[in-house]
């Protein structure tokens, strides 16, 4: 097994290089050797195959023989997420999702697997544990990822680095100025079953202008709570309060709090980036800050995933909100430009991710509630 | 009578493949409500005479003609219900019937676009309501449109993706072993060779 990472900023021809090595070339001929590799995107989701009603048959699907079929599943309960087993590769977390399809590749056995920006979705742990079990398989790693320097190098492990590759985003600090606003949660309690609570008794402070880290494992209501707090979910009980004020998001979600999902495709509703940021405020800083500017008449479903990360970034810093909830806002982004995004932090709210960069930022820690409550 | 004993062996098969709820969902609430329009109209509406079916009464050809259509049900149900019930089967199935490579690819994605559209539109509607846009009333119609758009994109996107994906691992291919038990188990084969010989029997008697 011979691991190779790839580190450098965006557009510098990493994902090309990862394409090609497994034989899918831009120009669709498929090299002949092609089934012997495995590529995994940054868009996870489409390495599964569709079909699979849980993640057991995804691996069967994918497996050469049972051999190879028992011996996935296995690492994927060595790894503590047997849970994931029996559920559909589409309802688990975006972390879950990686593991799911880096493990159901490996049952195809293949001779070499390129993994484009997938592992920055894991926590440091997982990632480590993940590149044990592939370091164990005869395979041949090929990694692109913008979060190498919280990796740990083993003495066989290549590593190159693309360099003068060209910046975007322009090296200036956010100018938003938030008004002062302030948002509890009172005893806050949410569940999806009767008797089996996600949240309980939940009480929150956040304050205009300070960002936090949403930290808990899988299952603990990060997604619900950021869905109550946008108005996508109406709370069990509790209240919530603007500024002192009972409000209810749930009447006109995202008034109060503006939530960056993970996967922009779903967030881009124009035709243009001049009008999918309309709503934004200061928009001329913004498309600016961003490195938009010239891209202001494309069409943002034209661009490419680490751009349309930026667009979807910029339009939930809307006029309305006064908070932001981002769910992993670098992925894919490079270290210059994940330092750059998280200067949104002087708006206020939490971000979730695994990047070491919000490390610093003050945590809120959500504790996954047992069965029954 | 021996339509009775068609629609008997063919209920058979449905307990052992695993799709009874639906045949039973079926029968309720479609055959059910059929038989008695088919009563109501063979029973009192139509003189049976006057359609030269002086053999049988009205009521009976009703009764006749449900059999056929929940016959003809079960068997649609027994062959293709299972492939939607765990549509990794329709792989094996696919390749049991020649048809696998590109044309195998086809038909999979045609099958996977319902569920994976359902998916997708319930993510793009949160976001749209994430950004202050209300999906109710006159205002969500008009809204329609502009969920249309990510929707086809992110779709055709993943067709793509998805396309790559089956061609790239070699999923249908020849060499790749099959790991999946058969759709059907020997004893349900012998039943369905057995099912297809009394129906035979049964349209030249009726």
């Amino acid at each position: 097994m011979n691991l190779h990472v790839i580190d450098g900023p965006n557009f510098s021809g990493r994902t090309r290089r990862l394409r090609e090595w497994v034989g899918l070339p831009n120009d669709s001929t498929l090299d002949p050797t092609y089934n012997k590799y495995a590529y995994i995107g940054p868009d996870v989701a489409s390495c599964f195959s569709g079909i699979s009603p849980t993640v057991t048959t995804e691996i069967e699907l994918s497996a050469t023989d049972r051999d190879a079929a028992d011996a996935a599943k296995k690492a994927i309960e060595d790894l503590g997420f047997g849970y994931c087993l029996n559920q559909n590769p589409f309802t688990l977390s975006g972390g879950e999702q990686v593991v799911a399809a880096i493990i159901s590749a490996t049952a195809g056995r293949p001779k070499r697997l390129a993994i484009d920006c997938a592992l920055e979705q894991l926590s440091s742990d997982t990632r480590e544990k993940v590149l044990t079990h592939l370091k164990g398989l005869d395979v041949d790693l090929l990694i692109a990822d913008n979060r190498t320097d919280e990796w740990h190098f083993g003495p066989t492990d290549k590593m190159q680095s693309i360099p003068g590759a060209p910046v975007i985003c322009p090296n200036e600090d956010l100018k938003i100025i938030q008004e002062p606003c302030e948002i509890e949660l009172v005893d806050l309690c949410h569940a999806y079953i009767k008797g089996r609570p996600v949240l309980r008794n939940l009480n929150l402070r956040l304050l205009a202008g300070e960002m936090h880290q949403l930290k808990g494992q899988n299952g603990a209501g990060k997604t619900t709570l950021s869905k109550i707090l946008c108005g996508l979910i109406k709370p069990t009980s509790g209240e919530i309060r603007l500024n002192g004020k009972t409000v209810q998001p749930w009447r006109k979600p995202g008034t109060f709090v503006s939530y960056h999902f993970q996967n922009p495709d779903y967030q881009l509703f124009t035709t243009t980036v001049q009008a999918q940021i309309a709503q934004s405020i200061q928009r001329a800083h913004i498309l600016h800050w961003f490195g938009l500017e010239e891209h202001l008449h494309a069409h943002p479903l034209d661009l490419p995933f680490v751009l349309k990360k930026r667009v979807a970034l910029a339009t939930a810093i809307n006029k309305k909100s006064g908070f932001l909830i981002l769910d992993e806002p670098t992925l894919s982004q490079d270290k210059f430009t994940s330092r750059h995004i998280l200067q949104l932090g002087s708006i206020g709210g939490f971000i979730i991710s695994h990047s070491s960069f919000i490390a610093e930022l003050p945590a809120i820690h959500l504790e996954k509630q047992g069965e029954g409550g | 009578m021996n339509l009775a004993f068609v629609y008997a062996l063919i209920f058979l098969l449905i307990l052992l493949s695993g799709v009874t709820l639906r045949h039973i969902r079926f029968i309720i609430y479609i055959s059910a409500p059929l038989l008695i329009a088919l009563l109501i109209m063979w029973g009192w509406i139509i003189d049976s005479h006057q359609v030269a079916l002086s053999s049988v009464s009205g009521k009976e050809y009703a009764i006749y003609l449900w059999l056929r259509i929940i016959s003809w049900g079960g068997v649609l149900q027994f062959l293709f219900a299972p492939l939607i019930e765990n549509p990794t089967h329709l792989k094996d199935f696919l390749r049991r019937v020649g048809l696998s490579g590109s044309f195998g690819t086809l038909i999979i994605a045609s099958i996977v676009f319902l569920p994976e559209m359902q998916r997708r539109l319930a993510q793009i509607t949160d976001a749209r309501r994430a950004q202050g846009n209300s999906l109710g009333g006159l205002k969500g119609m008009k809204d329609i449109p502009t969920l249309m758009m990510p929707l086809i994109s992110s779709l055709l996107d993943s067709a793509a993706k998805r396309a790559e994906f089956w061609s790239h691992r070699g999923i249908l291919e020849p060499g790749r072993i099959v790991i999946r038990e058969n759709s059907y188990s020997s004893l349900q084969s012998v039943f369905l060779a057995v099912l297809s010989v009394a129906s035979c029997i049964a349209a030249v008697l009726t």
